[in-house]
């Protein structure tokens, strides 16, 4: 069973904030997963990380070149709270 | 249902106009609101579409796609139009740029109807994980679509769009269009740019077509597939995708993987599969036994990558850029916990969580690791797999559509549900889901065909001979 104090620092870690009640379901539920995930651990086989079968050559790649976004006025439009272009944010430091 | 090349012709022919056909579709989208297939319809946009299309048109100047009507999934970017991912995070979200695929199809000329409803950020394999419109299966609307390109297997199954886009992780092409009877594909990983498609399991991630036939995938494949500056995992390649149709496929060998056909799959499955493969050795084709010993880790392999990308590639919902932001948040803290709590479902939580399990500390070995390492030898298996055969051939799930109550509720056996397709994405290979027919309560089954990297134009050409033979299975609506 995953421990309730290992719950909750998945959800620190996940940035979760979840209830007293939401933490009990998930506990059960995520026991479950686990229990299924754990299947992999009969398998004996080892990762080579040299064995890059999906790697791409560096010649296909883009130059590091910074170019700047055609639409900034489309992404500031998306932000929940904004003023003069900035993303509001609560205070951070007193 | 009319295939691509005849709504070519028909254009090209002025038998009928891009906004004839567009209004005709966008009535029949609004009749059949209740399937629940859509999340946004673009009227207006398709309207301009179609007319600009039909100047092209008139010009002599028409690609494959011009002034053909199609929907597109809920979670690829569409510029100033709604992209929601099924989600209350992003239900206000209007992208800024347009999806590499969506400038390749615009280039083209189509119109976009409208997005279409998914799982939410593509996590589940019924569709009804989505916070917005939950679709519902044309063939009985007490049960799911499949997923989790619900939306768009719907459209194409109620004759609501020509074709439509879906994306496919671990099967959300190809399950969703076997449940609705209809063809869907995911190509090798690496063939269509990704950018602009929300980043799910980054590494299994693919775009891929949902349509009324394997040619019709193969025409919309090459209008989207092509090397990708901005996505350094797309690849250079050549790919004709219906440059074998119409060959002879006598003499080429079909794999048949003996743990495909066990216990797990519906008997009515079973036998509808078994038969697909006796129509192929009726013209000559060579069955072979073959062996996926690894399948049995497959699930667990696919859930702890996929979840293990999950948890990173959503960690950018945080409510200060975009998307959902919790009321009167008392710290930058909260802010960000209560956002992501509010703005997530429930599902996605449980593969955030069981992501940030996989790669943390004293973890990463025994889960993460140790998934990675069943992927090699995946990726062995299948490679030893090709050189025996030229096509595998395996049930596309193990089990027709279920109701909508039935399995939504309980993760573990939602999971399990996908053995018969996340292999094709643990391997970066393609595969396409063509439907075989009905079960006796009359719900279409689905069976699918992989090759080896890049060999994407010859389940193409396996899948056309068959539905040269046998139509597809028609919803009542």
């Amino acid at each position: 069973m995953l421990s309730m104090d290992n719950l909750k620092l998945l959800c620190e870690l996940s940035k979760l904030h979840l209830s007293e009640d939401e933490m009990k379901e998930y506990q059960k539920e995520m026991t479950d997963i686990i229990n299924l995930m754990d299947t992999i651990g009969d398998s004996d086989f080892e990762y080579n990380p040299i064995d890059m079968t999906n790697a791409v050559s560096f010649g296909e790649l883009r130059g590091d070149n910074i170019t700047e976004f055609d639409n900034m006025e489309g992404i500031v439009k998306n932000g929940p709270e904004v003023i003069a272009n900035q993303f509001v944010v609560p205070k951070i430091v007193d | 249902m009319t295939n691509l090349t005849e709504l070519r012709k028909k254009l090209d022919n002025k038998e009928i106009s891009s906004v004839e056909l567009t209004k005709e579709y966008l009535k029949k989208i609004s009749e059949n609101e209740a399937l629940g297939a859509f999340n946004t319809v673009c009227e207006d946009e398709a309207l301009k579409m179609a007319e600009l299309a039909d100047k092209t048109i008139a010009e002599g100047n028409s690609a494959p796609l011009t002034g053909i009507p199609m929907a597109i999934k809920d979670n690829i970017c569409t510029k100033d139009i709604k992209t929601t991912c099924s989600s209350k995070m992003l239900a206000e979200y209007a992208p800024p740029y347009n999806a590499t695929v969506m400038e390749k199809l615009n280039a083209q000329g189509i119109v976009t109807l409208g997005k279409t409803s998914m799982d939410e950020f593509a996590m589940g394999g019924s569709s009804q994980t989505s916070a917005l419109a939950k679709p519902k299966n044309p063939f009985d609307t007490n049960c799911v679509p499949g997923g989790s390109s619900g939306g768009s297997a719907v459209a194409v199954a109620a004759g609501l769009c020509a074709a439509a886009l879906g994306s496919d992780t671990g099967g959300s092409v190809r399950q969703p269009a076997s449940f609705c009877g209809i063809t869907g594909m995911k190509p090798t990983y690496g063939t269509v740019s990704r950018y602009g498609l929300v980043a799910f399991g980054s590494s299994l991630d693919q775009i891929g077509p949902m349509a009324n036939s394997a040619q019709d995938c193969g025409i919309i494949l090459n209008a989207i597939a092509g090397q990708d500056i901005h996505d350094g995992t797309s690849r250079r390649h050549n790919i004709d995708f219906n440059a074998l149709l119409g060959q002879d496929i006598k003499g080429l060998k079909i794999g048949i993987p003996k743990e495909f056909y066990g216990d797990g799959i519906d008997g009515e499955v079973k036998n509808a599969v078994i038969k697909v493969a006796d129509f192929y050795k009726s013209l000559g084709a060579e069955l072979v036994e073959v062996s996926m010993p690894t399948l049995k880790y497959a699930i667990s392999a696919y859930y702890l990558l996929a979840c293990a990308e999950a948890s990173t590639n959503l960690s950018r919902y945080d409510g200060v850029k975009y998307g959902y932001r919790t009321e009167s948040p008392e710290s930058y803290d909260e802010l960000i916990k209560k956002s992501r709590a509010e703005g997530f479902g429930a599902e996605v939580k449980r593969r955030i969580l069981l992501g940030t399990y996989a790669l943390s500390s004293g973890y990463y070995d025994a889960y993460y690791k140790k998934a990675l390492a069943v992927r090699q030898q995946f990726r062995l298996e299948h490679d030893q797999i090709f050189e025996k055969c030229d096509v595998m051939l395996t049930p596309s799930a193990p089990t027709v559509a279920y109701g909508i109550d039935s399995n939504i509720n309980d993760p573990v056996k939602m999971y399990l549900a996908d053995v018969c397709t996340v292999t094709a994405n643990i391997a970066g290979i393609p595969a396409i889901s063509v439907p075989c027919g009905v079960n006796s309560a009359n719900m279409p089954i689905g069976f699918s065909l992989s090759a080896k990297r890049f060999d994407d134009a010859r389940i193409i050409q396996f899948a056309d001979v068959y539905e040269k033979s046998f139509a597809h299975p028609t919803a009542n609506i």
